[in-house]
């Protein structure tokens, strides 16, 4: 049985309101959607919570899933709609304590999170930064990303590419 | 810097495994479930209490008239909640 059909059994079991199948699929998807959120929020624990989050909302509504799609996108997609809203309401409550801070720097950062590659992928606009999380982080294909984000597929090449050449100057300066 | 490279900086902070966190979503999960059922057990329970009160005095007439037929009317609604009931809210494993 390959991973896609394997996948595709433990929705099917989640849809008919297995509890254990949707571990298993919690336990398939855990790391890749944890990395994606921490990248993309740059603090362990707010990036866990949005996690958490997605795979509860994704067990409320797997019964709604097409089980003949992937499983992985519409997760992603969870959990970028999930942090898109959970900003919203970060830049609400700075604006209430008026603080000036600005978007980017809405989830506080970690200091073990501190790398080059952090700092420079949080310079990227939220969309594209996410677009290249998902395509260069987690070997999502680009149609997979443009279901994920829902975002025109042309879009989405056009992030990952503008993406990586900010990606490449910031780094390249960096290293030297 | 090209793709490779980035690739292996990002997989170098993938976080493990870790049960702890199935564990939490699953416990998270749970209790949303449990907090929606209280909250619908609360709300059905008050609309049956209130509907009550507002038929109370017709069943009251019709079962000092018709006690017979009134004590069946009361096994047929009983039996049907005991039927429907497992219907709507099917039990998970």
């Amino acid at each position: 049985m390959t991973q896609d059909s394997a996948e595709a059994a433990w929705v099917q079991r989640a849809q008919a309101g297995s509890v254990d199948a949707f571990g298993r699929l919690v336990q398939m998807h855990q790391q890749a959607l944890r990395a994606f959120l921490r990248r993309l929020c740059g603090n362990v624990a707010d990036a866990d919570d949005l996690a958490q989050e997605a795979f509860v909302f994704a067990w409320e509504h797997v019964a709604r899933f097409d089980a003949a799609r992937p499983f992985r996108p519409w997760l992603f997609g969870i959990a970028w709609r999930k942090y898109r809203e959970r900003k919203r309401g970060w830049l609400r409550l700075l604006k209430r304590e008026s603080r000036s801070v600005s978007d980017e720097t809405s989830c506080a950062s970690d200091p073990g999170l501190k790398l080059d590659l952090v700092k420079a992928t949080s310079t990227l606009p939220p969309e594209q930064r996410a677009a290249v999380l998902l395509c260069l982080g987690a070997e999502f294909t680009h149609a997979e990303a443009a279901e994920a984000l829902a975002l025109p597929l042309g879009t989405v090449k056009s992030h990952i590419s503008r993406g990586r050449e900010k990606l490449a100057v910031l780094l390249g300066g960096s290293d030297g | 810097m090209d793709e490779p490279v980035l690739k292996n900086l990002w997989d170098a902070d993938v976080p493990a495994p870790d049960p702890r966190f199935v564990l939490a979503v699953m416990a998270r999960a749970e209790r949303r479930r449990f907090r929606r059922e209280l909250a619908m057990t609360v709300a059905l329970t008050a609309a049956a209490a209130a509907l009550l009160a507002l038929v109370m005095p017709s069943v009251e007439f019709t079962w000092r008239e018709a006690p017979y037929f009134s004590n069946l009317a009361i096994l047929g609604i009983l039996g049907a909640i005991t039927f429907l009931v497992p219907q709507l809210w099917p039990a998970r494993d």
